[in-house]
């Protein structure tokens, strides 16, 4: 009997349980729903009257939904940085901000969903936002062709270059469908472990035999002193599966050998050609090769996910790295004394001791308009205002006051307690820019928040410039071999597999080239071909 | 005829409790599955991102056909059968015999207290889990390799070497998750009449006599079920582990249909195409789980239905 | 005392050898997490096999107890997982219970309609319209109704309730109860062992929901705690808040990392020995008895 009793009460528990977990969830639906429906009256239906409004007088601000791809840190809600560029830009802002690692997924739902956001970032594969999404959204009819409006806005037709225009032009139809997210100029090289080198008295690399002592050194010299075999001289990454760690900003050892990890760049002989066939191709993966077989690299190069090579730079197991003139400073937040271990170079000289600095248009994804948005001036008038030195400087350092106490345009020297600090953190950050540079330079360097810390930055960049020819590469709109993964795909898979297995050694040189001559060359024919045309008719 | 109804409706009347509670239930089902799954005909559409699932144009086989001519298609199809029959003969006894062992246990504390050891790795989710496995097995810096060394042995490349990919698979899943799985057969020992026990332990019957002719009979049922239901799922490994613990240079055993589907299907927008692949491994896991469950019917099991 | 032979005493070395082998195993890892959470990176750094800290340095639970994502994706993580338990038991068992009635006619095609939806599924567009239509985007219910009742854990609960007696429930019928008393008075309390299972198998599949809310909210404040944690983990994003405290303390992304793992993780680990009780054996008799 007792026992019945007992389980009564529980039941009833949680039937109570239940009910008020279920209140609590009503009136938090009650809430949202609230929202949602204000939120739909804003997108499809509203759209004409709040035009309409706006024509009345200029100073009712628009709505504009905008859905962005920006790190999990920041709080969106109440957001007063956002509050602050709404007010500035005359807009009411909606920030949708799905979490970075699974924002295409997010995405692709979105636009399948037949209910736009007013402004969608694409990140792309290739960064520049005009990716094999982009072409089958804008061949879908989902898009706003955007060339006849752009020229209207002074501030995205001054801070956007003609190459960047270019790159993303739809390989299509030429219409242009995005604009671009302008960024500051990377100028790819390496991170070194500086004290490694000054213990073994040694200096940065700068030539391939400088480079190789270097690397043989870290791994066989004890760099770190603890008495173990336990370091690698040099380590590398990639973002995703489908394509070799090797040729991700690899820039700095590719340079040696001539061989320009991106495409639209001459080879030696001055003319253009796909990149297995360049003269620098081999001698490269046999450099690799030779690296691995005498474990000199991290044995994991050739798998190893982004980011993975800096953790085990900070954690002093490899000593080399690659990285742009921001990462050492980039780097302070996962490693509090960055700066005082590490320094970036320039990339490689090759035999005739030109290092060359293969750089593209500098652009960060970019912004699309859906084709039947009312809002097609407003959300452009915005972003106009986003390519401005008051949009990039808010969305980089945030308020005065709020993230920082004072600014310095011309130095970009800021000075900020530790609480505004971590103000900073969760308010904004590089992700929430609409241009995240103006004229090729952003209103702060990350984290360089002491002179002594832009001081690191400013010497070691001036000295890589030094060093380097800077080659400006226009981006390639050439559709054949930009879609090789969606007509060939298994091919190459298959050549990713054979790269690795050359320098793995499973294959021999001669298998692996006539790998390239039988099956590569043939079937990339009619795409070499292509581009090379495209390239020829860019330089006329 | 009347006569057949006004039956009907008295077996009904009789039985209103059962069907009312059924109710909720089948809507649910309903609503939440049923309602969506006109979503599968985009596997004979080219899906259009402006039409919609209605609107965009039927193409009959030709997602089908463009599959069955990729290479990849059959090396993915062999790589997910192979893993999932691995998985299966090793993984699905395991947490049977765990089960057994923990029961047998004679000091419930310490019952309890590996108990909870046992079930901590299923409550990091793969993706935290495979994270700390793949440094674990590192030759770099792994801690697995770090202890191999320091016995005097060569590191293991684990990740890149194909040959320890399956093995890798299963016993990583067998670690994970044969714990958790366990609790369902604990369940079902823990409902075995005890009179049963009491009565054999009176007889004088050993340990693992009493196991064979009480403990599994008792949960033999919820054995043949488990089975059955897993069968079903034979075409699915587990998206998240392989996508954990794949690489490029394994990739050509570590691909299987679910990561296949996600890459080209999701990340590459291509719904058709994932709908494709989707609706193939569900015919095949169909298929497994009539036959094991008529086959189950057939040795005098409850099955499913 | 009972006597014990040979065979037995076997039986018991093996046994707890074994046993005690595969929890270590288990441990392991979560052990090495912990430590490594509050070891100085320095210490890490020099052995990586160390797992005691010369001194607890709690520094990088200071810079997580800062994010103020994670105390939102708390909240609501520990809201969807409390609603979707208490909704999915209870739609389990009068689902169940009914399915269990090997006479009930309809019952087969209501369990092959079941079993079918394992297989099917319209993909994420169309469940994303469902979402949408049903006015639950963007609201915690789009966390708990999407998966409150699966095919599979349904089937095995008809399972164990099949395998209860029937002489139980016959006496009670013959005293006149009908079939919800019937579920309430004899059904629920004899599959207490059943129910503890799918209690906390159904909170950890919620604890550890991502990737529904990827899709069916847009707004950060409605994000569950595992979804930031993917980010923040998975992404280099772990990163110090307070930079000059990290310096001092020695706390990296590495330390901060495995701290967002202890504490995720730590309260779903507790449902276990919470929900422990209800394993016990003698339940079945003791009811009946009571």
């Amino acid at each position: 009997m007792g026992k019945n009793s007992h389980s009564r009460v529980s039941v009833l528990m949680s039937v109570l349980l239940l009910t008020s977990a279920l209140a609590a969830c009503s009136s938090n639906d009650n809430k949202e729903s609230g929202a949602s429906g204000s939120e739909a009256s804003g997108s499809s239906p509203a759209p004409a009257s709040a035009s309409a409004k706006e024509t009345e007088s200029k100073k009712e601000p628009v709505k504009i939904k905008m859905f962005n791809r920006v790190n999990a840190d920041v709080v969106i809600d109440k957001n007063p940085i956002l509050e602050e560029a709404g007010k500035l830009a005359n807009v009411k802002l909606e920030v949708e901000a799905p979490p970075i690692n699974n924002y295409v997924d997010k995405l692709q739902v979105v636009m399948a969903s037949g209910d736009l956001p007013d402004l969608i970032y694409n990140w792309g594969t290739a960064g520049n936002g005009a990716d094999a999404n982009m072409e089958k959204w804008a061949q879908n009819g989902l898009l706003a062709a955007l060339d006849d409006k752009i020229a209207n806005y002074p501030n995205l037709m001054k801070n956007i270059t003609p190459d960047m225009w270019n790159a993303v032009k739809s390989v299509n139809d030429g219409k242009t469908y995005i604009i671009p997210r302008a960024n500051v100029v990377n100028h790819w090289g390496y991170v070194i472990n500086q004290k490694w080198l000054d213990k073994l008295n040694l200096k940065a690399p700068t030539t391939l035999d400088e480079f190789t002592n270097v690397v043989r050194a870290f791994t066989k010299d004890d760099p770190d002193g603890n008495g173990k075999d336990d370091t690698y001289g040099l380590s590398l990454s990639g973002p995703d599966l489908g394509r070799n760690t090797i040729w991700n900003a690899t820039n700095f050892l590719a340079a040696a050998f001539d061989l320009p990890v991106v495409d639209g760049a001459k080879d030696t002989d001055g003319t253009y050609k796909i990149r297995e066939k360049m003269s620098g191709y081999l001698p490269y993966l046999t450099y690799l090769k030779k690296l691995n077989d005498e474990k000199l690299i991290d044995p994991e190069f050739l798998i190893n996910k982004i980011y993975v090579d800096t953790e085990k730079l900070n954690q002093y197991k490899v000593g080399i790295v690659y990285g742009h003139q921001f990462a050492v400073l980039g780097n302070i937040s996962k490693l509090p004394d960055s700066e005082k271990i590490f320094s970036y170079h320039g990339v490689l000289k090759d035999s005739n001791g030109v290092a060359s600095d293969w750089v593209t248009p500098a652009m960060w994804g970019g912004w699309m308009i859906p084709k039947d948005s009312k809002k097609i001036d407003d959300v452009l008038a915005f972003l106009d205002w986003g390519n401005t030195p008051e949009a990039n400087a808010l969305f980089q350092l945030g308020m005065q006051g709020l993230t920082y106490d004072s600014y310095d345009p011309t130095t970009k020297a800021v000075s900020r307690t530790a609480e505004q600090a971590e103000k900073l953190n969760t308010l904004t950050s590089t992700y929430m820019t609409l241009a995240n540079a103006i004229n090729g330079e952003g209103a702060s360097i990350a984290n360089a928040d002491t002179p002594e810390k832009l001081n690191v930055y400013k010497t070691q960049l001036d000295e890589a410039m030094k060093q380097m020819t800077v080659v400006n590469v226009p981006a390639v709109r050439s559709p054949k071999i930009l879609n090789l993964n969606g007509t060939i795909p298994d091919l190459v898979k298959k050549k990713d597999e054979k790269e690795i297995a050359y320098i793995t050694g499973t294959i021999s040189e001669q298998q692996f080239k006539d790998f390239l001559e039988k099956e590569w060359y043939p079937a990339t024919a009619d795409a070499e071909k292509e581009y090379v045309d495209y390239m020829n008719s860019l330089g006329k | 005829m009347t006569a057949n109804l006004r039956s009907a409706l008295r077996y009904l009347n009789r039985k209103k409790y059962l069907y009312l509670m059924l109710l909720p239930g089948i809507l649910y089902f309903l609503i939440f599955n049923y309602v969506p799954m006109y979503g599968v005909v985009i596997a004979f559409k080219e899906f259009n991102f402006a039409k919609g699932i209605w609107h965009s144009p039927w193409i009959g086989f030709e997602n089908f056909k463009y599959m069955f001519k990729l290479d990849d298609f059959y090396t993915v199809f062999w790589n997910s059968l192979i893993l999932s029959f691995l998985k299966l003969v090793f993984g699905f006894p395991f947490p049977i015999l765990l089960a057994l062992f923990l029961n047998e246990m004679r000091s419930r504390a310490y019952q309890k207290f590996a108990q909870t050891l046992i079930y901590l790795p299923h409550f990091i989710s793969w993706v935290v889990i495979g994270g700390i496995l793949v440094n674990f097995l590192s030759p770099t810096w792994g801690v697995l390799n770090l202890f191999l060394t320091q016995l005097g042995f060569e590191p293991v490349f684990f990740l890149a070497d194909t040959a320890y990919f399956r093995p890798l698979v299963v016993l990583s899943s067998i670690w994970k998750d044969s714990g958790w799985e366990s609790i369902i057969y604990l369940a079902a020992i823990a409902s075995v009449n005890t009179e049963l026990y009491e009565a054999a332990s009176i007889d004088g019957a050993g340990r693992l006599k009493r196991i064979w002719h009480i403990t599994v009979p008792g949960i033999k049922s919820t054995i043949v079920v488990l089975l059955i239901l897993r069968l079903g799922h034979i075409m699915n490994i587990g998206f998240e582990q392989i996508f954990v613990l794949q690489n490029q240079m394994n990739l050509g055993v570590s691909e299987v249909f679910e990561t296949y589907a996600y890459r080209v299907g999701i990340l590459g927008g291509r719904f058709s195409f994932g709908a494709t692949v989707g609706l193939f491994t569900s015919a095949i896991g169909l298929i497994f789980l009539l036959a094991s469950n008529r086959i189950a019917k057939w040795m005098k099991e409850d099955g499913i239905w | 005392m009972k006597i014990r032979s040979n065979g037995d005493r076997v039986f018991d070395v093996v046994n707890y050898t074994v046993i005690t082998l595969f929890a270590l195993v288990c441990l392991f890892p979560f052990v090495y997490v912990a430590a490594f959470s509050i070891t100085p990176y320095t210490e890490y750094l020099q052995n990586p096999l160390k797992l005691i800290p010369s001194h607890a340095e709690f520094g990088a639970y200071r810079q997580i107890f800062k994010m103020t994502v994670l105390w939102t994706g708390y909240r609501n993580t520990i809201l969807i997982t409390v609603a979707g338990v208490l909704i999915n038991i209870f739609l389990m068992l009068i689902t169940a219970y009914p399915l269990s009635k090997r006479d009930l006619k309809g019952r087969n095609v209501a369990l092959i309609l079941i079993t079918f939806t394992m297989f099917f599924n319209g993909g994420l567009i169309p469940n994303f319209y469902l979402i949408r239509s049903l006015h639950l985007y963007n609201s915690l219910w789009s966390l708990i109704l999407p998966g409150a009742l699966g095919a599979y854990n349904l089937i095995l609960m008809k399972n164990f309730i099949s395998n209860i007696p029937p002489s139980l429930e016959e006496s009670a019928s013959i005293d006149g109860a009908n079939e919800v008393t019937i579920l309430a008075k004899i059904i629920i309390p004899l599959s207490k062992p059943a129910i503890a299972t799918f209690v906390i198998f159904h909170a950890v599949s919620q604890w550890n929901l991502f990737f529904n809310a990827v899709i069916y909210t847009s707004k950060r404040e409605l994000w569950p705690l595992m979804l930031i944690v993917r980010d923040l983990v998975v992404d280099s994003g772990a990163v110090a808040r307070d930079t000059s405290d990290a310096v001092n303390t020695g706390v990296t992304e590495f330390t901060i990392k495995m701290a967002i793992i202890i504490f995720s993780t730590l309260p779903i680990l507790l449902i276990f020995p919470f929900m422990q009780k209800y394993f016990m054996k003698g339940i079945l008799i003791g009811s009946i008895k009571g």
